[in-house]
């Protein structure tokens, strides 16, 4: 696609930078400064509102653009690593093609912990498994590879919304009380909402059965492994405006990073289907599938 | 995104930095909405979502509210928080405080620490 750039320096101009007051390339980063605020803010409030916390994972970032952004959104909202995929533009249409058959089985019981059998769970678990290997084998999906992961919902009796805590199913069998699902419940509330209530009653709103059946995985090719540094690479540099002034950045061609191969930022890391900014004090590496991984400064 | 200012806050902020600020300051005042409605009891705050969340300076003026939740808030907010702010001075609130009331015209009536 062709970009005319005068174009775009002239709508900013007459657009955001005369109305505002501001230099060209002030009022460009402030249309990117403004959007990612916006995103950040859409980050923290899915995180918080499933009671995670953005600063425990690593943001992974795919579709043409958001490799741009990734690195600014990673330092804001402290996020330690971030994740570009090999082919940020069709990560979807990739997990579309490679992705495991999975399928999730919830059946509502409303039972206060305390009145609930370890037996009763298992046998809800045991009717849901055998719904999930039924309907995996009208799919022609290996039985025999199947993954099942349980897990229940469950609140202070009261409250409307509920937090998903984990098990197997071999723990299950082996508990005789449902006192480790309740006190991992507690737990599960500390970290998300920094408070628990040992001596409340609990309650299971759900048995969830996820079942993941496993298909071939694609065999990815491997990048021939580096241990030097990662000039052959650099395809040249631009005068690019970050964080309020202009400074030389080096330019790399991603189809020639190697396993290891090591990018100190700043720089763009261009590539056919999306372009990567790593910010100054950041590092990226590669890993020997080609994902680049971007870690902020405190986390080197 | 917030820049440390050891000479003082800014009195005139470019207004990009006050856009990116505001979308910050909003974000804290949704968590704390977020925060309260997953945890709630009431079925007035848990289905209902009658409750809102806002950021006010030491002062008692309002800097953000939380756009989860009850605009007609808006009104009760800024006199509640001034009453409680009367009676219980900024200097005086220690992190982790909290002020409970419910007659935001009148002294507060209790003070809790957690």
């Amino acid at each position: 696609m062709a970009i005319d750039v005068e174009s775009a320096r002239r709508a900013i101009h007459q657009e955001v930078a005369v109305p505002l007051g501001l230099f060209l390339e002030q009022a460009a980063e402030g249309v990117i400064r403004v959007i990612n605020s916006v995103m950040a803010k859409a980050i923290r409030r899915l995180s918080v509102e499933k009671g995670y916390d953005p600063r425990d994972f690593t943001l992974i970032s795919f579709g043409g653009g958001g490799p741009l952004h990734a690195a600014k959104l990673a330092t804001d909202l402290q996020i330690p690593r971030v994740l570009v995929p090999f082919a940020p533009g069709v990560s979807s249409a990739l997990g579309l093609l490679t992705a495991d058959f999975r399928h999730d089985y919830v059946r509502t019981i409303l039972s206060k912990a305390s009145l609930t059998h370890v037996d009763q769970l298992i046998k809800c678990l045991a009717d849901l498994w055998a719904a999930a290997a039924a309907q995996m084998n009208r799919e022609h999906v290996d039985t025999e590879g199947i993954t099942f992961l349980p897990s229940l919902d469950m609140r202070y009796l009261g409250q409307g919304y509920s937090l998903q805590i984990r098990f197997t199913l071999a723990e299950l069998a082996d508990w005789k009380t449902l006192g480790p699902l309740v006190s991992r419940f507690h737990d599960s509330h500390r970290a998300a909402y920094s408070y628990s209530d040992e001596l409340a009653e609990t309650e299971i709103v759900n048995v969830r059965l996820a079942a993941i059946g496993q298909l071939s995985k694609p065999n990815f090719s491997q990048l021939p492994e580096t241990t030097e540094d990662t000039v052959s690479a650099v395809k040249g540099s631009r005068n690019a405006y970050i964080d309020g002034k202009f400074e030389t950045v080096c330019v790399y061609e991603r189809s020639k990073l190697m396993a290891g191969s090591r990018i100190q930022g700043p720089a763009i890391v261009e590539q056919v289907d999306s372009t990567t900014l790593i910010l100054q004090g950041q590092l990226g590496r590669t890993d020997e599938f080609g994902n680049l991984m971007i870690i902020l400064e405190d986390q080197q | 995104m917030i820049q440390e200012n050891p000479a003082g806050i800014e009195t005139r902020l470019d207004p990009i930095t006050l856009q990116v600020m505001t979308n910050a300051i909003y974000s804290v005042a949704d968590e704390m909405v977020a925060a309260l409605v997953c945890t709630a009891y009431s079925t007035n705050i848990k289905d209902r979502r009658d409750c809102s969340g806002a950021i006010f300076t030491r002062s008692g003026q309002l800097v953000a509210q939380g756009e989860v939740g009850t605009p007609l808030h808006l009104g009760v907010m800024l006199p509640a928080v001034r009453t409680a702010l009367r009676s219980v001075p900024p200097e005086a609130l220690d992190p982790d405080d909290d002020i409970i009331l419910n007659t935001p015209y009148q002294k507060v009536r209790v003070i809790l620490t957690m």
